[in-house]
């Protein structure tokens, strides 16, 4: 998160690895409770830098990121969903990359002059937020499997394997340099039969926070974490056609879906 | 019943009948079996998710030709129609995205939404996977209301 105030229009950052910027949001925060439409004309300038062995600039690239709005009063803390990602875009070539020893990131905020209760958060996606999502998948999925473990406890004629891992490597993982990793999948068995399968489909996906498939014989569902990132999962459980009618996936649900499959 | 429905439709009853044969093969220790259904349903996804997102693109490609020639013809103001000139011009090779640009604000839900699935009609399009988790029944209600909410 980067914070600009009337003090700080520019955020400069230096990296070994070649910098990936991803924007993600940008809030307006302001104390005042009551304040006119305003055109909010700014622009952000993103520059990247490649510093070599002696300090100087070898070559640089230069993004602008229009934030033209008009904010109301009823906006009371304005948000700009943005998702602009950037990275260095090499016209010349003149100067290779493992002769960078360092980069520059420079973002800086033009056209707006900021009150002294105003600030403008902008919030970033940069590597060790995309690793720490991917942790929290891995936990929120095994979590998940000893929960359901938990359910299965009073039944003892079912029980729950964890099994093969699938592969993950997703669209934000390969843009940031991230190495592919693997998440459990795992099987509910009924007397050594496998009745259903987790098996986990993708954490970046259009409006939720992560998603497993339960595959059957009998037919398939699907388990969406509806919560926030980085909050407590709030597993809902769907029928593959239908997004529109989920149940939160508890103790009961598990039964009666795996008492259905038999 | 209306395209993307019918699509879903038949989407499904593939998809089941794949999921039933890879959930067999999981049970019975057949791995290759299992990978070979789960390449499958992978395709079909793709195949599916192809056929309706060129049906938005259809429709965007008609609402942003109608609002240029729109714009080129009705305007007289020289400061407001020297924009639409241009566009006029160069009407048939406009990209995808500057057409949205001009039905949807940049940078909002809608504009956002289609860039995602743009990207991923991309990918499939040059023999890629997708590299987001895409959901089809999510899609089905996406590209249907894009498609019918989308006005000039």
């Amino acid at each position: 998160m980067i914070k600009f105030d009337h003090n700080k229009l520019k955020k400069t950052t230096t990296s070994v690895d070649k910098p990936v910027l991803h924007i993600n949001k940008i809030i307006l925060i302001t104390t005042d409770k009551e304040w006119a439409s305003r055109l909010f004309g700014a622009s952000l300038s993103v520059k990247f830098a490649c510093i070599d062995k002696n300090k100087k600039e070898t070559k640089t690239s230069l993004d602008h990121l229009s934030l033209g709005t008009l904010i109301t009063p009823y906006h009371k803390q304005p948000v700009l969903e943005l998702n602009q990602q950037f990275s260095f875009v090499d016209k010349f070539n003149f100067t290779k990359d493992d002769e960078c020893t360092q980069w520059k990131t420079t973002i800086e905020l033009n056209n707006l002059s900021l009150e002294k209760n105003e600030s403008l958060e902008v919030s970033i996606i940069d590597s060790s937020h995309i690793q720490k999502r991917i942790k929290d998948w891995k936990k929120r999925v095994a979590d998940l499997y000893k929960e359901t473990k938990k359910w299965l406890g009073d039944v003892p004629q079912y029980n729950i394997k964890i099994g093969q891992p699938t592969p993950m490597y997703e669209e934000l993982m390969q843009s940031f340099n991230i190495q592919p990793t693997e998440t459990d999948t795992a099987d509910i068995f009924k007397e050594n039969k496998i009745l259903i399968s987790f098996k986990p489909k993708g954490l970046w996906m259009i409006g939720a926070n992560g998603r497993i498939d339960i595959i059957s014989q009998a037919g398939n569902y699907i388990l969406v974490d509806i919560a926030e990132q980085f909050q407590e999962p709030q597993w809902h459980i769907y029928t593959a056609t239908d997004r529109r009618t989920g149940k939160p996936f508890t103790k009961k649900e598990l039964l009666n879906l795996i008492s259905s499959f038999q | 019943m209306n395209i993307f429905d019918e699509l879903a439709e038949i989407y499904f009853e593939a998809d089941n009948k794949y999921t039933a044969i890879e959930s067999l093969a999981r049970a019975k220790g057949h791995f290759k079996k299992e990978a070979k259904y789960k390449r499958k349903k992978e395709l079909n996804d793709q195949a599916y998710f192809l056929f309706m997102f060129t049906r938005l693109e259809d429709r965007l490609k008609k609402l942003s030709n109608k609002l240029i020639v729109d714009k080129y013809t009705k305007l007289t103001n020289w400061n407001y129609k020297k924009t639409w000139d241009i566009l006029y011009k160069r009407k048939k090779n406009i990209p995808l995205l500057d057409r949205v640009a001009l039905l949807t604000k940049i940078g909002q839900a809608d504009y956002n939404l289609i860039v995602k699935y743009y990207k991923q009609r991309n990918k499939i399009g040059h023999g890629q996977s997708f590299t987001i988790t895409i959901d089809i029944a999510i899609v089905v209600t996406d590209m249907k209301r894009l498609y019918y909410d989308l006005k000039l």
